[in-house]
């Protein structure tokens, strides 16, 4: 899984390049994650543009990174389909991050 | 002979008068008595008593230990016509008698040239045997290796299997059935019923996020930890609340223990009344098809197990009636892919198939549903565990 990274200000939008946020790809998405956690990134969007499934590995990589980023770190996620963003309201995601619809709006919200 | 090659700095020679001595000396037919190594070449004259030259270099080629010395037969022009013996008997050149300095230590130079060649190409051909040889122990140690990881991973699907409930557990007076595919890879789907206490019933499944034993044993211990005994469900002889069960089960498996969260559903059924109280911890949503046709999708979750408290529980409740149907399953089921990339089975699929199917009776009802995922998803082993469980009320 390749994420790209790009720095506004002090935000960072990460945006994993692979359709599928599953099993096989999961635990390489969260490494970069943490990476970029750990390297000073505390102000995060979550580009899922391309990523047009998620499974319940790649929403616990999702929750890692949340617990990784702390309470003083912040993540919000845009780009959501119809499959993607029933995941986040099924696992209630939702109410602990927020969901936007493009990038911009989420930068402006951190 | 011998003065020309002292002279030339071939100082280590062993001289031989006849067949006899020349054995003894390269301890052919007995013991090596010569106490010299093995020589690098050797000069034969093919006249000799009692054992002609040719017949020697015959028994020096026959013997394993001398087979790879030089031989140059030492002959006079009278006998060219023996040299096709001499040849066949193993010799590689000659030289006629009497013999000229300059021919003599060309023949015995290009000889032990070619012997050293000889033995380098042997040294390398011993090298490159001993690599084949490691390359195809390394081979072979792979292939243990992965005939054990394929017996670790069926008996892990074993565990698996195992620990799906056998028959209707005890206590248990109400049509309940489970369908249950387990995926290519070794996946960590479980589900129960349990009878808390005379009348209530415990009802559950999970889906252990990723594949492998890694998720079959965090099944394990999830099963252990749900089991009436464990003081998880039920604790001082009461029933746990679902949502007291799904707080303690985040305190006990936080995503850091095993690097792996879970999905569940775990309900609690009174018998007398009808109450169904429900807790999710980020699983589908569980199905309710009631006697009267109608359909509720039952809606109260939260995030996984394992999410450390990111959000808190909630529970609910519903009052079945005679004939109601609660279904559980996992996603499995609607994310069953089909073969010719047209997308996932769906949510809307199951429950037309579920629907259409009403009439049947619970166990059949819910074999159908499962056929009709597999037949989606083609010839293709499913990539994830497909569980449906589904009870039917009655009183």
């Amino acid at each position: 899984m390749r994420v790209d990274f790009r720095r506004f200000n002090d935000a960072v939008v990460a945006e994993p390049q692979d359709e599928r946020l599953d099993v096989s790809s999961a635990a390489g998405f969260k490494g970069q994650m943490v990476d970029a956690i750990n390297n000073g990134s505390l102000r995060l969007v979550l580009n899922l543009s391309k990523v047009q499934f998620i499974d319940s590995s790649g929403l616990t990589a999702i929750i890692s990174t949340i617990k990784t980023l702390g309470p003083e770190g912040k993540l919000v996620v845009c780009g959501l389909n119809h499959h993607t963003r029933n995941l986040f309201k099924l696992t209630r995601l939702d109410r602990i991050i927020g969901v936007f619809n493009g990038e911009e709006e989420a930068l402006k919200s951190l | 002979m011998e003065g020309i090659l002292l002279s030339e700095g071939f100082t280590d020679l062993i001289l031989c008068d006849g067949p006899g001595q020349a054995m003894e000396a390269l301890g052919i037919g007995g013991g090596f008595s010569g106490g010299h190594r093995a020589p690098d070449l050797i000069l034969l004259d093919v006249e000799m008593p009692a054992v002609n030259g040719i017949e020697l270099c015959r028994i020096i080629k026959g013997s394993p230990a001398h087979r790879d010395i030089p031989v140059i037969m030492v002959t006079s022009l009278s006998q060219m016509e023996v040299l096709a013996q001499a040849f066949e008997a193993g010799a590689m050149d000659y030289i006629t008698k009497p013999p000229r300095d300059v021919e003599l230590l060309a023949r015995v130079r290009s000889a032990l040239a070619l012997q050293q060649e000889t033995e380098k190409r042997k040294a390398h051909e011993t090298e490159l045997l001993k690599l084949t040889q490691r390359l195809a122990r390394a081979h072979q140690e792979l292939v243990d290796k992965q005939q054990r990881l394929d017996e670790d991973l069926r008996s892990a699907a074993g565990i698996q299997k195992s620990l799906l409930p056998k028959g209707l557990p005890a206590g248990v007076a109400i049509p309940f059935a489970w369908e249950f595919q387990p995926s290519q890879f070794i996946g960590g789907d479980i589900l129960n019923m349990v009878e808390l206490q005379p009348g209530l019933l415990g009802l559950y499944i999970v889906d252990v996020a990723g594949h492998g034993v890694p998720a079959a044993l965090v099944s394990v211990s999830v099963f252990q930890a749900l089991l009436p005994s464990s003081g998880l469900i039920i604790q001082d002889g009461l029933p746990v609340p679902p949502v007291d069960v799904l707080g303690a089960l985040d305190r006990e498996y936080p995503l850091e223990r095993f690097e792996k969260a879970f999905t569940m559903v775990y309900a609690t059924l009174d018998m007398a009344s009808g109450k169904l109280t429900f807790a999710n911890a980020g699983h589908p949503r569980p199905l309710l098809f009631r006697a009267d046709g109608s359909l509720e999708e039952l809606d109260v979750a939260s995030a996984p197990v394992g999410a450390g408290g990111l959000l808190p529980f909630s529970q609910d409740e519903r009052v079945l009636s005679p004939g109601d149907r609660l279904l559980l399953f996992t996603d499995g089921v609607v994310e069953q892919p089909s073969p010719s990339g047209g997308g996932m089975f769906g949510l809307e699929r199951l429950i037309e198939a579920l629907a259409s199917t009403r009439g049947l009776e619970l166990g059949p009802w819910l074999a159908k549903a499962k056929e009709r995922v597999l037949d989606f998803g083609g010839l293709s082993e499913p990539p994830d565990d497909i569980t449906l469980v589904a009870i039917e009320f009655a009183n």
